[in-house]
């Protein structure tokens, strides 16, 4: 074992936050160290399948059947893997981990430097005080020690450097941003829109807020979205907002980052004496090494659950249940959203079309218990959509054959609308994460055990809301082809798994302060989705972008002043 | 049946209109991983029914077709590469119930026919068992033939780019415009 460096702060991950706090504390003057465990990517260079069409891939974008089932199976990719993005997803066979019986749990991981950032949805919502002030309103969860007052600047700091593109709407639960030009809805999409708004006054219906740009941003070496719709394979335009693109790059330019890939850091060191972390522990992807890095400052930045993970086997005398767990909540109220998906053919407007393939949809902010309260039922869902008109793909079912099957695929179909709703998930200190003993990884560490499900509030959330969208479907004068009767997804699957290590005013039930900052060790800020006190119902990236920005601030502060 | 493959259908132009495309993909892997069974390298009569079958499904026209491309090669590849023999072993048995049951349509072996007697096959199989009214034992694997079969077609370079017409950068995205009859559609718009 040896001490292989100093730095004043090292940041552990390299995704959405892990780039944010980089870029941040470089530009404060920081010399930092970030830790990724996976491979290096570059940007543009290494997004190999970017611009194959189906018929260069050997498997036409299906990826090999018996590779898929081995490697990308569900439970790894939530099913967003195919053969042009999977190697920006971490393998099953390589990657195991644990549930408890009968709650099975989706865990997508992107182990390579960029992280999850290269293959995230890009939805970019801000919260309001309808989702900080939930736990302390229905007393579900910790009250969160923050309001949309302390994350509003951030939430703008974040946007105007990301680029995301969305209207201006004045809803009080979908608070405004920093926005560049929005995307247009389509026709039918207006055509809902209209319906909708006029037959229920209290919901809207907007284009999505996405982190896909509209307006170029020369000063970052980024271009405009193109419309092409394969941002998962890496975009060489920079059009969405990854680290790759734009946060590491950022960073890099301070001269002040120093990057380490291919090596895992497996603990957080303390001194119980200055009552602070001194650095961390990493080894290389065979298990082997055992380095230390020492610096000042300590940022997780791993994704939720590997944050907690990572914290967990950060043990010691004074933290034998892991770093900063003098609560017991470490690894308690882990949460996702609840999906559904409702599909409906769109009778008409066949003489209307579109061109170009959207990266983006339109979106249904909440109104339950918002401007619709309803008795019984806790928080909310918000709706994700799209129409269009399909293209061959629908041929398969079509009692057609010959030319006259040829002739028909010729054009697209008629139009479909599609509905998402995605619901509000309570924490609940039994969804839990813990280190099994019993299983160990390849590294020879113990793999994590995931016991989530869906508790009885969401599940009502779910039916309620899929009521409510088959209603609005139908009001339109949609024909309902296809809707669940069951959670479309299991917990983890909408890959907005978050909470485990809580924000919170009180030491004794939560890990983190209103900074991110742990209660037990001021020197370690926890600014990844871990952090989360609930879950609200927007897609939450955007929200761990701004707290990332608002922690490592703080920290510095701290830092100048001698306070950590 | 009708509604099964209807609703399986529905579903992947759904996922891919949410942006959810892998989705897609997933839907097609789990399909074809199930419609994907022989050992490498089939029967020769196999063969010649799965070349006939594409020619038919997708002739050529002023285009190539199906079989011209290719098409039967990627289903005998995806077959080959189902992870679970047993699987393999399921739908080469449905697979043989399929082209028993083309054969006795045809009163002869369907790949003999000439190409307008086997298009009169395939249209009254299609319309039997794609709506439901016979071949329920095999209605699943022969809808995870068809759709392979026109996945196959679609996304070679011939289907996706002579017959359709692929455009990788749009550069742009016309949100409401008129819908012309005439012009061909893209195959890689969702």
């Amino acid at each position: 074992m040896s001490t292989e460096g100093s730095f004043d702060a090292i940041v552990i991950g390299s995704g959405i936050t892990g780039g944010w706090a980089a870029k941040e504390l470089t530009e404060k003057g920081l010399k930092v160290l970030m830790i990724e465990r996976g491979r290096k990517v570059e940007h543009r260079t290494d997004y190999t399948t970017e611009t194959l069409g189906p018929w260069q891939l050997p498997f036409r974008g299906l990826g090999d059947p018996q590779v898929n089932a081995r490697d990308y199976p569900a439970r790894v990719t939530g099913g967003f893997a195919n053969e042009w993005n999977q190697h920006f997803f971490a393998k099953d066979s390589e990657n195991p981990f644990q549930t408890a019986p009968g709650h099975p749990f989706t865990w997508v991981r992107g182990y390579q430097l960029g992280g999850k950032s290269l293959i995230w949805g890009r939805l970019s919502f801000r919260w309001s005080d309808y989702d900080f002030d939930a736990n302390r309103r229905d007393g579900h969860g910790v009250d969160w020690p923050i309001r949309y007052r302390d994350l509003a600047p951030w939430y703008d700091h974040v946007e105007e450097f990301v680029g995301i593109s969305g209207s201006q709407e004045r809803l009080p639960q979908l608070p405004d941003g920093k926005f560049q030009p929005p995307m247009p809805l389509n026709h039918v999409e207006k055509a809902f829109k209209t319906k909708l708004e006029a037959q229920y006054p209290g919901r809207k219906l907007i284009i999505g807020r996405v982190a896909n740009m509209t307006v170029d941003k020369p000063e970052q070496g980024r271009a405009r979205c193109q419309y092409r719709n394969i941002c998962s394979r890496g975009c060489s335009y920079g059009a969405y907002f990854s680290t790759l693109s734009s946060t590491l790059p950022a960073a890099q330019k301070t001269g002040n980052l120093t990057v380490l890939t291919d090596r895992r850091v497996v603990a957080i060191d303390y001194d119980p004496v200055t009552k602070r972390a001194t650095g961390v522990r990493v080894v290389n992807a065979q298990g082997k090494g055992g380095e230390t890095y020492k610096a000042k400052l300590i940022f997780v930045c791993a994704a939720a659950l590997n944050s907690v993970q990572l914290l967990l086997q950060s043990r010691s005398e004074s933290f034998p249940s892991g770093l900063g767990n003098t609560s017991g909540a470490l690894g308690r109220g882990v949460m996702d959203h609840v999906m559904g998906i409702i599909i409906a053919a769109v009778p008409g407007y066949t003489d209307r079309t579109y061109y170009g393939n959207r990266p983006n949809g339109f979106y249904i902010p909440r109104f339950r218990n918002i401007t619709e309260p309803k008795e019984g039922l806790l928080r909310g869902y918000a709706f994700q959509g799209s129409a269009g008109r399909p293209n061959w793909n629908r041929g398969s079912s079509m009692p057609v054959t010959g030319a006259a099957l040829k002739n028909e695929l010729r054009h697209q179909g008629g139009w479909v609308l599609a509905l998402t709703p995605f619901n509000e998930c309570l924490p609940r200190d039994d969804n839990q994460v813990v280190l099994d003993e019993n299983h160990l990884d390849p590294m020879g560490l113990p793999q994590l055990k995931i016991d989530v499900s869906w508790g009885k509030n969401e599940l009502a959330l779910l039916q309620d809301s899929m009521a409510e969208g088959a209603r609005m479907v139908e009001s339109f004068g949609g024909q309902i082809v296809f809707k669940t009767e069951q959670p479309f997804n299991q917990p983890g699957g909408a890959i907005h798994e978050m909470g485990g290590a809580r924000m919170g005013h009180d030491p004794k039930t939560s890990i983190l302060n209103k900074y991110n900052q742990m209660h037990d060790v001021p020197n370690v800020f926890v600014t990844d989705g871990a952090a989360m006190s609930s879950s609200a119902c927007q897609n939450p990236s955007l929200t761990y972008m701004a707290l990332t920005a608002r922690a490592c601030d703080s920290a510095v502060s701290m830092l100048k002043q001698h306070r950590i | 049946m009708t509604n099964e493959v209807s609703r399986r259908t529905a579903i992947v132009d759904g996922l891919a209109m949410l942006g959810l495309t892998a989705f897609v993909s997933v839907r097609a892997i789990r399909q074809t991983a199930e419609a994907s069974e022989t050992a490498p390298g089939v029967p020769n009569a196999v063969r010649a029914f799965l070349d006939a079958y594409a020619d038919t499904l997708i002739p050529d026209t002023d285009t190539p077709g199906a079989k011209s491309v290719g098409a039967p090669a990627f289903v005998e590849l995806m077959m080959s590469h189902t992870p679970d023999p047993k699987d393999l072993a399921k739908f080469q048995t449905k697979l043989d119930l399929i082209r028993a049951e083309f054969d006795k349509r045809a009163g002869a072996s369907f790949a003999q026919l000439d190409a307008a007697r086997r298009a009169q096959v395939l249209e009254a199989f299609d319309r039997d068992v794609l709506t439901g009214k016979a071949g329920h034992e095999y209605a699943l694997e022969y809808g995870q033939l068809r759709s392979v079969t026109l996945y196959a077609y679609y996304t070679s370079e011939v289907g996706a780019t002579q017959e359709l017409r692929y455009q990788l950068v749009p550069g742009r995205y016309d949100a409401d415009i008129p819908f012309d009859p005439h012009a061909r559609a893209y195959s890689n718009f969702t």
